[in-house]
C-alpha cells in the first residue's frame, strides 16, 4: 500500500474517507434505480419511490455508521445480533407470507425483512466473536459455539422457509471460518460435498470422475491417512446417496433443481423465469436496445424482473457493456473488501470487512447466474440493484461498516 | 492469535508471530484467485450469450413479444348485370374444441347441442375419441348463437370468426357462380376459376405482445393491410335465371325426362343472361348432391343437335344462292335411300318447297340442300357459327364438340350433317349460332363475367366488351332465316312455342342420341331453339330436354318452355325496352359513375384535397397543415363524382377546436390524428376505436383510446 505520511484526522477527511468503496457503491444504487424506473414505469412506479427512499434512509444508515467510533460498533453487535434473532422469531407470530415465505414482518404500511437484518447481526456477532481475546476456532468449544450463533439465524430462516437466504449463512460461515485460519482440509472437504452431491445426480461417470478429482485433491493435505481415508469415504457415501436422496425430496425442489439443470425443458413452468431473462439479456446484444427500449422489459416478459431478475433490465437496454459495468462495480466493491480485510489491524474489521465481501459475492455470483442461466433459482436479490428495502439497507450498513474499517486502519496508521 | 488450547483440527500452519499482511498474504491471494474465476465465468457467459449468440436470443425474443396478426382478406362479391348480389359473405363463427384443456365438458357439449341442433352423442364421441390438441366441432355456424359459449369460457374451447360465403338466391345460377369450400376456396363455376382475383391478398400486422398476452400496437411495426378480393359483375340476369330455372325443371319433370339444359344469351352483344341445368344442386349443402348435378351442362356436355341444325345448313345454302325459300325439293314420301343409308322424315311429303321443308323439318329435303353446298363451303360455314371450337367461357369445363376435319367432309358425312347429325355440339354452341343469326349474322363471343372490379373504390380492374368475332351470313340472309323460323313457330312444328303479341322465331329439333355407337330408338334429346321478338331479338335460347318419356318430340317437349319463358320474361323485363333512356338518372347510383368516399379524418387537408382530386370529388378547402377532424358524407359511402364533400379542419395547436372524432378509426389513423393535436395516447385493446376518454388537464394532455 506504500508509506502512508501521518496525517491530521481534523484537517484531511480525504485521507480517511474510502471514497473508492463509497463511489463504487453510489454507482450501483444509481445503476440500481434506473433499472427499476425502467422495470417499474406504467407498472408499479410507486415502488420506485419507495425503493428511492429507502436508498436516502440507507445513505443516512452508511454515512452514520461510516463514522461511529469503532467501540460503538463492536459494543453493539450482541444487540444487533440479539434484535435479529428475536425479529426473526417474532416473524413467525406476526409475520405475512410472501410467495409461500413466512419472511416478512408489516407495520402500518412499512414491511421488513427479517432474514436480511440478520446477515448484518450475524457478520457482527462472528467478527465480535473471533476478535473476543482467547477465543479459537479451531477448538471443538468455540468451534461450535460461533456455529450455533450462525445456525440459530440459518435455521430459522430457513423454517420460513427460505432455503436461498439461509445457504448465505452457511456460505458466511465457512468464508469466515477459511478466513480466520480454520483447517482448509475440513473446508475444503465440507465444499467438495455440494459438487459430489451433484455431480452423484448426474450420472455415474460424473460421480467417478468426481471422486478422482476431490478424493485425488484430498490425497495432497498434509494430514494423517486415518482423516484422508475417513474424508474419501464420507465423499464417495453422499455422491453416491444423492440420487437416492433427490428422489425423496419434495416436487417443488425437485422442479427447482430440473429447471437449473435444464430450463428449457419446461418452459412454461419453473423454467420460464429464467428463459424469459435469458432472452431479455440475450437480444440485448452488445450494446443494448436503449434506456426504456428494451422490448423484454418494457413488455414486462420477465416475471419479477424488479426484484430477483432486475439484472436483466441493464443487460437488455444498455447490452453487454451495462452487464459489464454493473459486474465489475462489483468486483471492485469485492476486491476493496477482501483489501481491507487483508489491510485490517483489528480483527473484528477484518472480520465484518470478509463477511460483507462473502455475502456481496455470493448474492453476485449466484443472482447474475441465475438470470443468464448458470446457477439455479435460488431467490437471492442482487446487492443495491433489486427492489427490497430491507436489502438495500442492510447492504449500505454493510457498506457503511467498510467505510468504517478503512477509516479505523488509516487513523491506526496514523497514529 | 493465540492457542489457548491443543487445536482440534490440527493445521500443519505453525507460523506464530509474523504480521498480519503477510499471514494473509496466502489467503488474499487465493480468494482473489477464486473472486476472479467466478466473476470470469460470468463475464464469458454474458459474453457468449450476448455477444456471441445475439441473434439466436434476438429472435427468439422477437418471436415472442412480436405476433403477427392475419388481416384476413374478404372474398369480392358476385352481382348479376343489373349488380343484384348473388354471392357475398357473412359472419360466422367456428367452434373447435382442445380436448385437454376442456373443463366443463357436459356444459359445452350441452350448448352446443342445443344451439346447433347437433347430437350430444355425435359431440361426445367426437370429443372424446380425439388425440389432437385442436378439434373442430362445427363450422360456419350463427354467431349470434355462440354467446352463451363464450360467457362459460372454457379454456378448452375456441371460437374462431370466419367470414361464410352466402348465396342470396340459393340454388339459382348455382353451376355458374360455383360454391365454396368451407374455406371459402373456390372450388367450382365462377368461384374456382376466377379464384385468385375473389379471393384477394390476406394481409398481416406486427404488433407486440407483452408478458401478460396483451397486444399493443406499436407505430414502427409493420402493417401490411389486407386486398380484399375483387368482385365479380356477371352477365347473368338472375331474375331471367329464376325464371327459366323454373321452367325447365317444370319440363324436365312433365316430360318425365333425366335432365335439361338451357342457355339463353343475348343475340346484340353475346352476354349470356341464362344458363341452367336441370337438376341442380344447393351451393349451401352440397354434401346431397351427386357432382353431375353441378356441371353447366351447357358447356360440359356435347350432343348432336338434330333438327336444331337445320337452320345452319339453310343458312349455309342460302347465303351461297344455292337455295331459296320457295324452291321446291322432293321429299321422296319420306324415305330417301342414298348408297346403304336411309334417310326418314316422321311425316312423308313429295314435292314442297324448302320453306316448307324447313317448317316440317324435313331431313330428306335438308339432306339434299346439303349435299349440294361444297364440302369446303359448308365446312367454312359450320365453322364460323363457332362449331368445332371453345368460346373460352370463363366457369371450368367447357369442350369444343365434334366436327369433322375439312377433309372429312365427305358427300355421305355433309348428307348427315345438314340435318344435324354426325357433328357433335353444346348447348352453347347452338344458342350462339341463333344468336347470330337473331342479330343479324354477327357471331359474338358469348361471355359470363361482365367485369371485375375493386368492392371498396369501384375501380375497375376488367371489363368486357361485347366482341364480335366475325360476320356468318348477311344482314338480309339472317333476314330470310328469321321469316323462315318464324313461319315454323307459326305454321310448322314449333306451334307449342307461339306467344300472341309476340313474334317467335324457332325451330324444333328431336334427335336420336347414340347409345353404344348405335342410334337408340328410345333415347332422344328434344330441343327448340330460337330467339325473340323476332322483329328485335333480345333474347336468343335453347332448350334440351334429355331423354324425355312423355314425348320425344321437341315441339311437344321443349317449345313450351321456350314459351313460358318467354311470356314471363316479356312481364319482367317490359321496362329493358326504355332501359337505356332511364339507366342514368333514376336507378340507382351504379358502381361506374360513382365512388367512395375516402377516409379524411386525420389527413391534413393538402393530402385531403389530393385525395378528393384523385376520386373526383370536389373539396373545396385551403391546402394547408390544419387536420381534418370531420367529414361530411362520411368515409365509404359511395357517392356521385363531382360531389362536394365538406370537411372540418382544425390547427393542430388549436386545443380550443373540438376534439375529433376518432370512433371507428383504425388505431393507426387514431393515433395520427392524436399526435396532430398534442395528445399523448394510451391504447387500450386493438382494432378499432371504441371510445375514447380525453383527459385535457395536467401537464401533458392524454386521452385514454379504448378499441375492440
Amino acid at each position: 500500500m506504500g508509506k502512508i505520511q501521518p496525517i491530521s484526522l481534523e484537517k484531511d477527511v480525504g485521507q480517511l474517507f474510502d471514497f473508492k468503496t463509497f463511489a463504487i457503491v453510489i454507482g450501483l444504487i444509481l445503476i440500481g434505480l434506473l433499472s427499476l424506473y425502467s422495470a417499474l414505469n406504467e407498472t408499479n412506479i410507486a415502488a420506485f419511490y419507495r425503493q428511492m427512499i429507502s436508498a436516502g434512509i440507507g445513505f443516512v444508515a452508511m454515512m452514520v455508521i461510516a463514522f461511529l467510533p469503532k467501540d460503538i460498533i463492536k459494543n453493539s453487535a450482541i444487540f444487533v445480533y440479539g434484535a435479529s434473532i428475536l425479529l426473526l422469531i417474532s416473524v413467525f407470530i406476526f409475520g405475512t407470507a410472501v410467495y409461500g415465505t413466512m419472511g416478512w414482518i408489516r407495520i402500518g404500511g412499512l414491511s421488513f425483512q427479517p432474514a436480511e437484518f440478520a446477515k448484518l447481526g450475524v457478520i457482527m456477532i462472528l467478527a465480535f466473536q473471533l476478535s473476543t481475546k482467547g477465543v479459537d476456532i479451531r477448538t471443538v468449544r468455540d468451534f461450535f459455539q460461533t456455529g450455533l450463533y450462525v445456525a440459530i439465524p440459518a435455521g430459522l430462516i430457513f423454517l420460513q422457509p427460505d432455503h436461498g437466504t439461509s445457504s448465505v449463512f452457511i456460505i458466511l460461515f465457512m468464508g469466515v471460518l477459511f478466513w480466520s485460519g480454520f483447517s482448509s482440509f475440513i473446508l475444503f472437504q465440507l465444499v467438495s460435498i455440494p459438487f459430489m452431491i451433484i455431480l452423484g445426480l448426474k450420472g455415474l461417470w460424473y460421480y467417478v470422475g468426481g471422486m478422482i478429482a476431490f478424493g485425488g485433491t484430498t490425497l495432497f493435505f498434509r494430514n494423517g491417512i486415518f482423516w484422508k481415508v475417513g474424508a474419501i469415504a464420507i465423499l464417495a457415501t453422499i455422491g453416491y446417496l444423492s440420487p437416492v436422496i433427490y428422489n425423496n425430496l419434495m416436487d417443488h425442489q425437485k422442479a427447482r433443481i430440473e429447471t437449473f439443470l435444464n430450463p428449457e425443458m419446461d418452459p412454461r413452468g419453473s423454467g420460464y423465469n429464467v428463459i424469459q431473462s435469458i432472452y431479455a439479456v440475450g437480444s440485448g446484444g452488445l450494446t443494448g436496445k436503449g434506456y426504456l427500449q428494451g422490448t423484454q422489459t418494457q413488455l414486462r416478459y420477465v416475471p419479477m424482473q424488479w426484484t430477483d431478475f432486475i439484472f436483466s433490465v441493464p443487460t437488455e437496454e444498455f447490452g453487454f457493456f451495462g452487464g459489464l459495468a454493473v459486474v465489475l462495480l462489483f468486483a471492485g466493491l469485492i476486491y476493496r473488501t477482501i483489501t481491507i480485510a487483508s489491510e485490517a489491524e483489528d480483527k473484528f474489521f477484518s472480520v465484518t470487512s470478509i463477511g460483507a465481501g462473502i455475502i456481496f459475492l455470493y448474492h453476485v455470483l449466484i443472482n447474475v447466474g441465475m438470470v443468464i442461466g448458470i446457477t439455479p433459482v435460488m431467490g437471492l436479490p442482487l446487492p443495491f440493484l433489486s427492489y427490497g428495502g430491507t436489502s438495500l439497507i442492510i447492504n449500505m450498513m454493510m457498506a457503511g461498516l467498510l467505510l468504517n474499517a478503512h477509516r479505523n486502519h488509516r487513523i491506526n496508521r496514523a497514529m | 492469535m493465540q492457542q489457548k488450547e491443543e487445536p482440534v483440527f490440527d493445521q500443519s500452519q505453525q507460523v506464530d508471530q509474523i504480521s498480519p499482511q503477510k499471514k494473509k498474504y496466502w489467503k488474499f491471494w487465493l480468494t482473489m484467485f477464486f473472486l476472479n474465476l467466478g466473476l470470469l465465468v460470468v463475464i464469458y457467459k454474458l459474453l457468449m450469450i450476448q455477444v456471441v449468440n445475439v441473434e439466436e436470443y434476438h429472435v427468439k425474443a422477437k418471436k415472442q413479444h412480436q405476433s403477427k396478426i392475419n388481416l384476413s382478406a374478404e372474398r369480392g362479391n358476385i352481382y348479376d348485370r343489373y349488380n343484384k348480389l348473388i354471392a357475398s359473405n357473412i359472419e360466422s363463427v367456428s367452434i373447435a374444441v382442445d380436448p385437454r384443456h376442456l373443463q366443463n365438458k357436459k356444459k359445452v357439449i350441452e350448448i352446443i347441442s342445443k344451439n346447433y341442433g347437433v347430437p350430444a352423442s355425435k359431440l361426445n364421441t367426437k370429443i372424446t375419441n380425439s388425440k389432437s390438441a385442436f378439434v373442430w366441432i362445427i363450422r360456419g355456424v350463427d354467431p349470434t348463437l355462440s354467446k352463451e359459449l363464450e360467457a362459460l369460457n372454457d379454456k378448452g374451447v375456441i371460437l374462431i370468426n370466419e367470414p361464410k360465403r352466402i348465396y342470396h338466391y340459393g340454388g339459382i345460377a348455382a353451376q355458374i357462380v360455383g360454391f365454396c369450400d368451407i374455406d371459402n376456396k373456390g372450388l367450382s363455376g365462377i368461384e374456382l376459376k376466377w379464384d385468385t382475383l375473389l379471393k384477394g391478398k390476406p394481409g398481416y400486422m406486427i404488433v407486440n405482445r407483452d408478458g401478460l398476452g396483451k397486444l399493443r400496437q406499436a407505430a414502427d411495426l409493420p402493417v401490411i393491410p389486407a386486398q380484399h378480393g375483387h368482385s365479380i359483375k356477371l352477365t347473368l340476369d338472375i331474375e331471367l335465371q329464376r325464371i327459366v330455372e323454373n321452367e325447365l325443371r317444370t319440363g324436365v319433370i312433365n316430360s318425365g325426362a333425366e335432365s335439361g339444359t338451357l342457355v339463353a344469351i343475348e343475340p346484340e352483344t353475346g352476354d349470356i343472361l341464362a344458363m341452367a341445368s336441370y337438376p341442380g344442386y344447393d351451393p349451401e349443402d352440397i354434401s346431397r348432391h351427386s357432382p353431375s348435378s353441378m356441371r353447366t351442362r351447357a358447356i360440359t356436355d356435347v350432343l348432336e343437335p338434330g333438327s336444331t341444325f337445320k337452320v345452319i345448313t339453310a343458312a349455309a345454302a342460302m347465303e351461297e344462292k344455292i337455295v331459296s325459300e320457295n324452291d321446291i325439293y322432293n321429299g321422296y314420301g319420306g324415305t330417301l335411300q342414298f348408297k346403304e343409308y336411309t334417310i326418314r322424315d316422321v311425316h312423308g311429303y313429295g314435292m314442297i318447297t324448302f320453306k316448307k321443308a324447313m317448317e316440317v323439318s324435313s331431313n330428306v329435303v335438308l339432306s339434299t340442300v346439303a349435299s349440294k353446298i361444297p364440302d369446303n363451303t359448308f365446312y367454312k360455314y359450320i365453322r364460323d357459327f363457332g362449331f368445332g371450337l371453345e368460346y373460352g367461357i370463363e366457369i371450368p369445363g367447357e369442350v369444343s364438340g365434334r366436327l369433322r376435319k375439312r377433309d372429312d367432309f365427305s358427300a355421305t358425312a355433309k348428307r348427315y350433317i345438314g340435318f344435324g347429325y354426325g357433328i357433335s355440339a353444346t348447348s352453347l354452341q347452338m344458342a350462339n349460332a341463333y344468336s347470330t343469326i337473331a342479330n343479324g349474322g354477327e357471331l359474338m363471343k358469348p361471355y359470363l363475367v361482365k367485369s371485375v372490379f375493386r368492392e371498396d373504390t369501384g375501380e375497375e380492374f376488367y371489363s368486357a366488351k361485347p366482341i364480335r368475332i366475325r360476320r356468318v351470313i348477311s344482314d338480309s340472309t339472317a333476314k330470310r332465316l328469321t321469316s323462315i323460323l318464324e313461319s315454323i313457330v307459326q305454321n310448322g312444328t314449333g306451334k307449342a312455342a307461339i306467344v300472341d303479341g309476340m313474334k317467335i322465331a324457332g325451330k324444333t329439333g328431336t334427335a336420336q342420341q347414340l347409345v353404344d355407337g348405335k342410334y337408340s330408338k328410345s333415347n332422344y334429346n328434344a330441343s327448340f331453339a330460337g330467339y325473340f321478338p323476332a322483329d328485335n331479338p333480345k333474347l336468343a335460347m335453347i332448350i334440351v330436354i334429355d331423354k324425355p318419356r312423355a314425348s320425344i318430340y321437341g315441339g311437344a317437349t321443349a317449345a313450351p318452355i321456350f314459351k313460358n319463358i318467354a311470356l314471363r320474361w316479356s312481364a319482367i323485363n317490359s321496362h329493358i325496352y326504355e332501359r337505356d333512356s332511364i339507366q342514368s338518372d333514376t336507378l340507382s347510383v351504379t358502381v361506374k359513375d360513382s365512388v367512395l368516399v375516402p377516409q379524411l379524418v386525420g389527413l391534413n387537408t393538402k393530402t385531403a384535397i389530393n385525395f378528393c382530386n384523385a376520386k373526383g370529388l370536389n373539396l373545396k378547402i385551403k391546402p394547408d397543415d390544419k387536420i381534418i377532424i370531420s367529414q361530411n358524407p362520411t368515409a365509404f359511402s359511395r357517392v356521385r363524382k363531382g360531389t362536394i364533400v365538406s370537411v372540418i379542419a382544425s390547427l393542430p395547436t388549436d386545443s380550443t377546436a373540438g376534439k375529433p372524432n376518432i370512433i371507428g378509426l383504425s388505431i393507426r389513423q387514431a393515433l395520427n390524428v392524436i399526435s396532430k393535436i398534442q395528445y399523448n395516447p394510451i391504447v387500450i385493446g386493438s382494432g378499432i376505436v371504441k371510445s375514447v376518454k380525453w383527459n385535457p388537464e395536467g401537464k401533458s394532455k392524454s386521452c385514454i383510446i379504448y378499441c375492440n
